[in-house]
């Protein structure tokens, strides 16, 4: 009885000295920089784009987006003065892994351009 | 006793094993809310702003590594019940010591800086406009 009461003391104990964690980042944030082909510039690790038409790509991760928030703005991923440009993203339905992005040029008709991306879950 | 050691000190080992892994800590951030008249009104890790054309603002964040390893988005928006019409806006960054403004190459004091470029939606032209603008980066 003395031993079970030491035990429970003990991991009483242990509870409270265990470091307050903060609640977690998700792991899904993080960022990507893509330029106008759909190379990557610079990214947190796990993301990638492919791009599949023209202003047209794919941003993917490797667990879910859906529940996340999306920044973008079209821009330059260098030194370069981009090309007045806009960009939208949305989720994809079917695939909870995948956001597509779309850029435009100021006129609004789909255009390769730049832009930098950053997702808080 | 020396079996209750035992078997406390290996509970307490199941119980640290068991506790979830400290998160990766969140990217570094940093922000900032420009005025149109380029005023720097707010911010976090921002030494600066500036207004160095019609629609062209630098920003220079106190990380000289924000241009080159981080991503920034921005938002046109203004202070509290200040309105703005249809707009756009767009980023880029410069090399250090370089300013990138209109397509020519004029040298400039710092290392952190982030160029956005602000247009009224209505005449595509640059126009003057406040804005917001959010930098996440890796792990520095």
């Amino acid at each position: 009885m003395f031993s079970k009461n030491l035990l429970l003391a003990c991991c009483a104990a242990t509870l409270m000295f265990v470091p307050a964690v903060a609640a977690p980042d998700t792991p899904a944030d993080g960022f990507i920089v893509v330029d106008a082909n759909g190379g990557v510039a610079r990214a947190s690790q796990g993301y990638g784009v492919f791009k599949f038409g023209t202003g047209a790509y794919e941003v993917s991760y490797t667990s879910s987006l859906h529940n996340c928030a999306y920044s973008i703005t079209a821009g330059s991923s260098d030194n370069t003065v981009p090309p007045e440009s806009f960009a939208t993203i949305v989720g994809r339905r079917e695939n909870q892994l995948v956001l597509e992005v779309q850029t435009f040029d100021s006129t609004g008709q789909p255009a390769d351009e730049g832009f930098h991306l950053i997702v808080r879950c | 006793m020396t079996l209750t050691r035992i078997s406390a000190s290996a509970a307490i080992l199941a119980m640290l094993a068991a506790a979830p892994a400290a998160a990766t800590p969140a990217p570094p951030s940093a922000a900032a809310k420009v005025a149109a008249d380029g005023t720097l009104i707010s911010g976090i890790g921002v030494g600066n702003a500036s207004h160095v054309g019609i629609g062209v603002y630098v920003v220079s964040f106190t990380n000289s590594a924000v241009p080159t390893s981080c991503a920034y988005t921005a938002s046109v928006g203004g202070t509290p019940g200040e309105g703005v019409g249809p707009n756009l806006v767009n980023v880029g960054g410069t090399v250090p010591n370089l300013v990138s403004v209109g397509g020519t190459v004029t040298p400039g004091s710092a290392t952190g800086d982030v160029y956005v470029y602000t247009y009224s939606a209505a005449t595509h032209a640059p126009a003057d406009l406040p804005f917001n603008i959010y930098v996440a980066c890796p792990q520095l």
